[in-house]
């Protein structure tokens, strides 16, 4: 990676906001980076940055629901919003209490150790701006509904690839289901053998078939879409 | 397409299997377990390898091989060693393949898939780089597997998800094209065969494995792909598939079962199928599972198998 150079301060240009747009969408990582220095340089606000980011993350999701990007330049995204995050936290912490639209509690259910797709739709969820509390895969009922418990989350995500763990997703569903006023939050499933047969099997709340749909669930549950 | 025998429907196969007794289904796993063997009542050794896959009515056995174990991933199949190829070519009873991690997969097991990905879109240069010093390391360890008597090559490389490729077709042929024109035509050179795995839906990548000039895919899912479709792809190739994951738990549904006949049913006639699971033995249950499977596709009749 190369040392990142911006410009002196200077004037507002509000063309800046459609190239760092077009600069993520295209995945031109240090190009993107060196943009969004100077806009801060330039006095932009960075919530006003961040909006333009996420505008051009959603821009990558219709590019990879269109089938013009693949797995790889989704994770791409998801990286260089890392690294864009990184670089406008400090001012935003400095101008405003961070917010968040919610967190949401996510882990692949015991049994399977997949997580490609949960990794996936974190990556794009932390960049609509949510908290993710990710447990990590292998995850049992009971660890599920102690961290949601604590945390409190606004949605659980359970993710499950293999028909063979199914029974654990649908014990992990009755089992927050059960305890639903000690933590209040509504179950996702989203994984490769998960349907709306599934759905009605586990008698989850929700499913996803991908990260995309995920995150349309997570925006219209959580009230921001 | 070609006059020579092996390059019609079956002929791949005849050549694998000289005396194996016309209208049987070959069968073989690219991955059997410590706990499958457990469960059979034997330690995970080459030789039992070849002892269970002889009490199971397999025609070839595969061992997972590598010259350095360091970056392995805990999967619950040991790796072996390519001296251990000569001990179960050894036995003379089956078929031996090697199952060679090929550099996509080597890098997936050091770096990780994200940051191996993200590696690839950032800076090809230092990818490819990283990448070739891998493939020469698979190249040396698959002249050594043919050595000491391997008669197939298992190449392992994950390059799809369930939805499909994890990078553009495009950038797979930029990839790993000169591996496997390489490694293609050693194998071939030596009256070999290389199979192809790779997990997810390649259907998409099939007209480039037809230009590497692949023998066939092994442990393919059917469910992402339908495997009489790939079939049709690759009418000359090889498919060591037809058993998905969820026909190996116990509580399977016959739902599944009359599924796995029909695709048996269907793919049978082409000569070119070896029954295989997408996923490999892992679990003590799969002992009971694979036997009831098998005897489901031996009640399919003779077809041109």
């Amino acid at each position: 990676m190369t040392e990142l150079r911006f410009d002196e301060p200077g004037r507002i240009d509000t063309r800046q906001g459609e190239r760092l747009m077009e600069l993520i969408a295209d995945l031109r990582e240090e190009q993107a980076l060196l943009e969004i220095g100077n806009m801060l340089a330039s006095g932009w606000k960075s919530t006003d940055v961040m909006e333009y980011c996420l505008q051009a993350m959603r821009e990558v999701g219709k590019r990879f629901e269109s089938g013009r990007y693949f797995i790889s330049g989704l994770i791409m995204a998801g990286e260089l919003m890392r690294r864009a995050n990184e670089l406008l936290k400090a001012s935003l912490v400095q101008k405003q209490p961070e917010s968040t639209p919610g967190t949401i509690l996510l882990g692949t259910v015991s049994g399977d150790i997949h997580n490609l797709g949960k990794n996936l739709f974190a990556i794009l969820v932390r960049c609509e701006g949510y908290h993710v509390e990710d447990l990590g895969v292998d995850v049992g009922p009971e660890r599920f509904l102690e961290t949601a418990v604590n945390i409190r989350p606004g949605l659980i995500g359970l993710s499950c690839m293999l028909t063979s763990a199914l029974p654990e997703l649908k014990a992990t569903v009755e089992l927050l289901h059960d305890h639903s006023a000690e933590h209040g939050a509504p179950v996702m499933i989203g994984g490769n053998c998960i349907d709306q047969h599934i759905l009605a099997y586990s008698n989850a709340d929700y499913w996803a078939k991908d990260a995309i749909q995920g995150i349309r669930i997570c925006n219209r549950v959580l009230g921001k879409g | 397409m070609t006059n020579k025998a092996e390059d019609q429907p079956g002929g791949k196969i005849k050549k694998m299997f000289p005396g194996r007794p016309r209208g049987r289904v070959p069968k073989g796993e690219v991955w059997m377990g410590t706990d499958f063997l457990a469960q059979a009542g034997f330690s995970d050794t080459p030789d039992n390898h070849s002892r269970l896959a002889h009490e199971l009515g397999m025609d070839m056995i595969c061992l997972p091989t590598a010259d350095a174990m360091d970056c392995k991933p805990a999967l619950g199949y040991r790796y072996f060693r390519p001296s251990d190829i000569r001990t179960a070519a050894g036995s003379g009873h089956h078929l031996v393949a090697a199952v060679v991690d090929g550099p996509l997969q080597e890098m997936v097991n050091r770096a990780g898939l994200m940051e191996t990905l993200i590696g690839w879109v950032r800076d090809r240069k230092a990818f490819m780089e990283a990448y070739t010093r891998e493939q020469e390391k698979i190249l040396t360890l698959a002249a050594q597997c043919l050595d000491m008597g391997a008669q197939a090559l298992v190449i392992t490389d994950d390059m799809a998800s369930e939805r499909g490729p994890m990078i553009s077709p495009g950038d797979i042929d930029t990839m790993c094209t000169g591996f496997y024109t390489r490694a293609v035509d050693m194998i071939h050179r030596a009256g070999r065969h290389l199979l192809l795995h790779s997990c997810g839906k390649i259907t998409g990548l099939v007209p480039l494995f037809d230009r590497w000039k692949i023998d066939g895919l092994a442990a393919v899912q059917h469910g992402p792909n339908n495997l009489v479709d790939l079939q049709h792809q690759l009418p000359d190739g090889i498919i060591m598939a037809g058993i998905d994951a969820d026909l190996l738990e116990p509580e399977s549904s016959p739902g599944p079962e009359e599924d796995f006949s029909n695709t048996i049913a269907l793919l049978r006639p082409s000569g070119g199928l070896i029954l295989c699971s997408a996923c490999g033995l892992y679990k003590g249950h799969h002992f009971d599972r694979i036997k009831r499977i098998y005897a489901l596709a031996e009640k399919q009749g003779p077809g041109s198998a």
